[in-house]
């Protein structure tokens, strides 16, 4: 077993994605393979933080009665354990969200060029909150995981730097609460590892053509 | 992205979709590999 394909088996466990039977063979395998362990505990320490992302939602009030009509009679015992939390069920939505961006990417457009990038955008606490996806053909688009607050007379710049550019290059200002579509021909050269970033200017953006304020989100793009 | 948020394993994924297996899975693992180096 590589290092890759545990790391998948154990993001298809934690995500719910596994089939019963492989479910009940990986719970065994749990109590000796310490490696396994390891990639479980890294993935449900990983999705963790991004429960704070979405905005909490009240469920019907045709909910419960739904639950309760589907309940066992009595006499089987709950199981309890930790996947009925509903922090790591939050947790799989924002996950499946950022899985869906990227797959969604592959199953619309199957025919166009397979190169694709992606980048997740995190803060200084590692939590993600945006989502870039570049085409091969250059377009971007920046999409948020959840609103970012812009203080008055400030603004959101979003900036680019390929591994091999010397200075970062201004993608333009955006909204903290909207998807953003940049053309192609605002950005250079694209390459893996290219960094992107979003921070805090004045409200016209940078004075200098670099980048003035604090970093808000940053990560680098990788292939898909 | 419905068929992760209901909780679909990969055999009523690729149902779903109507794609081979093989091909679903290979699509999973692609994405969660590139989200593990994302979050890195």
């Amino acid at each position: 077993v590589t290092d890759d394909d545990r790391t998948v088996l154990a993001a298809e466990y934690v995500l719910g994605l596994a089939s019963p039977a492989d479910r009940a063979q990986i719970e065994r395998d749990l109590d000796r393979d310490f490696e396994l362990r390891r990639a479980v505990y890294y993935w449900q320490d990983r999705l963790f933080p991004m429960t704070r992302l979405p905005d909490p939602a009240d469920p019907s009030p045709a909910l419960w009665p739904r639950i309760e009509k589907s309940l066992q009679p009595a006499g089987e015992p709950a199981r309890p354990g930790w996947w009925e939390s509903l922090a790591l069920w939050r947790t799989v939505t924002v996950v499946a969200l950022a899985l869906a961006l990227a797959l969604g990417v592959r199953f619309l457009a199957p025919t166009a060029a397979p190169e694709r990038y992606l980048a997740v955008l995190q803060n200084d606490q590692k939590t993600a909150g945006w989502i870039v996806e570049i085409e091969a053909r250059g377009r971007v688009r920046l999409v948020p995981l959840a609103a970012t607050p812009v203080p008055p007379q400030r603004a959101l710049q979003f900036w680019t730097k390929a591994p091999s550019a010397t200075a970062p290059t201004s993608l333009g200002l955006v909204p903290g609460d909207r998807v953003t579509e940049i053309p192609a021909a605002r950005l250079p050269a694209l390459e893996p590892d290219t960094l992107f970033e979003l921070t805090l200017e004045p409200e016209t953006g940078s004075p200098t053509g670099r980048p003035t304020g604090p970093i808000l989100f940053v990560g680098r793009a990788v292939a898909i | 992205m419905l068929a992760f948020v209901d909780g679909y394993t990969h055999e009523e994924l690729a149902r779903h979709l109507d794609a081979p297996l093989g091909t679903v899975k290979s699509w999973i693992r692609r994405a969660l590999l590139a989200l593990r180096e994302c979050l890195a």
